[in-house]
């Protein structure tokens, strides 16, 4: 089956090497330094948000190398005997299968000193959607330092300037609860720490006038209905992307 | 075996129209730039072309080619036994070590030549049963792996691009001459040997009267 040869042999290729062993080795000392925090729940709450940062980073960086490593002496060979849609749909498994055990790795120092499974809940979900996002940009990019770009551009923009954009947005145009809560959850970074959020702040006390906002039009386990609904959604849409580019692009 | 192409590509300003047909192997000829590539990467679905490729009566899917890039690589951190493992299992069927290949198994990608990543990516296409598409296959190798291809060549259909088809002479293949996207001549060795002799110059010009090959071989 493909997905079992690319999945063992990306591991040889890329897992190994460095710039990706740099970034797992980066995750696992954020991972093990946010257990000084203790016990706490904004401690809790902070290493959701962390963890999901360092994994959604090391999972669209691992899938686009991992796609775009395929270039090099073996994507003819996927192509002829396998066809464009079974590749894509397989490189897309197998980068999906290396960024959820990735980030469950740097997760698990948190989880084993703490015992906080909302901090594991967020990782993977980060990772996942993460994951299809790198292998995507990686098949429209023509080539590797584009990739990687658009890569980095992409985590950049979702992950760290998304939240400085709104709050500036918030300033010169005062934006709704609704609207607020709209981009919130439009954003598929944003759906993993926001479900493991809301499993230890079941109020969404730590997210101010929002949480209120959210808990009061869906409830306390609305939430995660909500949030589930999106993400599948979302990873739904980008599986369907990544068919159709692979079936449409010049690769 | 019998060939016939019906390719069509847009890049930007640069179009790809070719109708063609032939029986046995094939050599695009043409200048840098004139679509030998775009057209070899549209029989092998490498490309998303307007694509109809029959051969031998009955349409061939991508799947039916393997192309074999002009620079192949090998994958930078692993060793060459690990690739030709991989492509062994991707294949179904083990990798002979062809072309030399035994000689660096153990070096890793980044640490081969030019000419030994295409030795190996030439060693794993020619263990499979595809029809081969090489593009420059002559560009990376020295006259022993020219010579072992040209041999290999002669025994199964292949079609490929170049700008040295005076080693293929001998296997006698059906010359395709592409130039700004459209096919401009075509015929078999004497229709080469006839072009080159009206327009003689340089490098380029061959003695009147029995080709030879310039690698040196007997066939």
């Amino acid at each position: 089956m493909a997905f079992r040869e690319l999945f063992f042999f990306s591991l040889r290729r890329d897992v190994a090497s460095r710039h990706l062993a740099a970034l797992f080795a980066v995750g696992w000392a954020a991972s093990t330094s946010l257990t000084a925090l203790g016990y706490t729940f904004a401690a809790q709450v902070t290493a959701i948000n962390v963890v999901a940062l360092v994994a959604s980073l090391l999972s669209v960086m691992a899938s686009t190398s991992m796609t775009v490593n395929d270039r090099d002496g073996v994507l003819e060979l996927y192509l002829a005997q396998w066809g464009r849609g079974r590749y894509a749909l397989s490189r897309a498994a197998a980068n999906l299968t290396t960024s959820l055990i990735l980030s469950a790795a740097v997760a698990a120092p948190y989880v084993a000193a703490r015992g906080s499974p909302p901090v594991l809940l967020s990782a993977v979900m980060s990772a996942g959607v993460s994951s299809l996002l790198g292998t995507y940009l990686a098949l429209v990019s023509k080539n590797k330092d584009r990739a990687y770009a658009l890569a980095v551009s992409a985590w950049t923009g979702l992950a760290l300037a998304y939240d400085v954009l709104i709050a500036f947005i918030s300033l010169i145009m005062p934006l709704g609860e609704e609207a607020l809560a709209a981009l919130q959850l439009i954003n598929p970074l944003k759906l993993g720490p926001l479900a493991a959020t809301a499993a230890v702040d079941p109020y969404l006390l730590t997210m101010g006038a929002l949480g209120e906002y959210v808990v009061a039009h869906w409830g306390q386990g609305g939430v995660y209905y909500l949030a589930a609904s999106l993400y599948l959604a979302w990873a739904t849409a980008l599986v369907f992307a990544v068919y159709d580019t692979a079936k449409r692009a010049d690769l | 075996m019998e060939v016939k192409v019906d390719l069509g590509k847009k890049f930007g300003r640069f179009t790809l129209e070719v109708r063609a047909g032939w029986r046995g192997s094939a050599v695009l000829l043409g200048p840098n730039g004139g679509g030998k590539s775009t057209a070899l990467k549209c029989i092998a679905g490498i490309y998303n072309c307007r694509r109809h490729v029959v051969v031998d009566g009955s349409p061939a899917p991508p799947g039916r080619f393997l192309y074999v890039p002009p620079a192949p690589r090998v994958p930078e951190a692993v060793t060459v036994a690990d690739y030709l493992a991989h492509v062994s299992e991707v294949l179904g069927r083990d990798v002979k070590p062809l072309f030399g290949v035994d000689g660096f198994l153990h070096k890793r990608g980044g640490e081969l030549s030019t000419g030994m990543a295409a030795r190996v990516a030439l060693a794993a296409a020619f263990s499979t049963d595809k029809i081969l598409i090489l593009d420059e296959p002559l560009s990376s190798l020295d006259t022993e792996g020219k010579v072992e291809l040209m041999k290999r060549l002669a025994e199964r259909p292949f079609i490929a691009a170049t700008h040295e088809p005076w080693p293929f002479l001998p296997l006698r293949p059906y010359f395709l001459y592409v130039e700004n996207g459209v096919l401009k001549a075509e015929g078999g060795v004497e229709a080469l040997k006839a072009y080159y002799l009206s327009h003689c110059g340089g490098g380029l010009c061959v003695e009147e009267g029995e080709l030879r090959s310039v690698v040196g071989y007997g066939f």
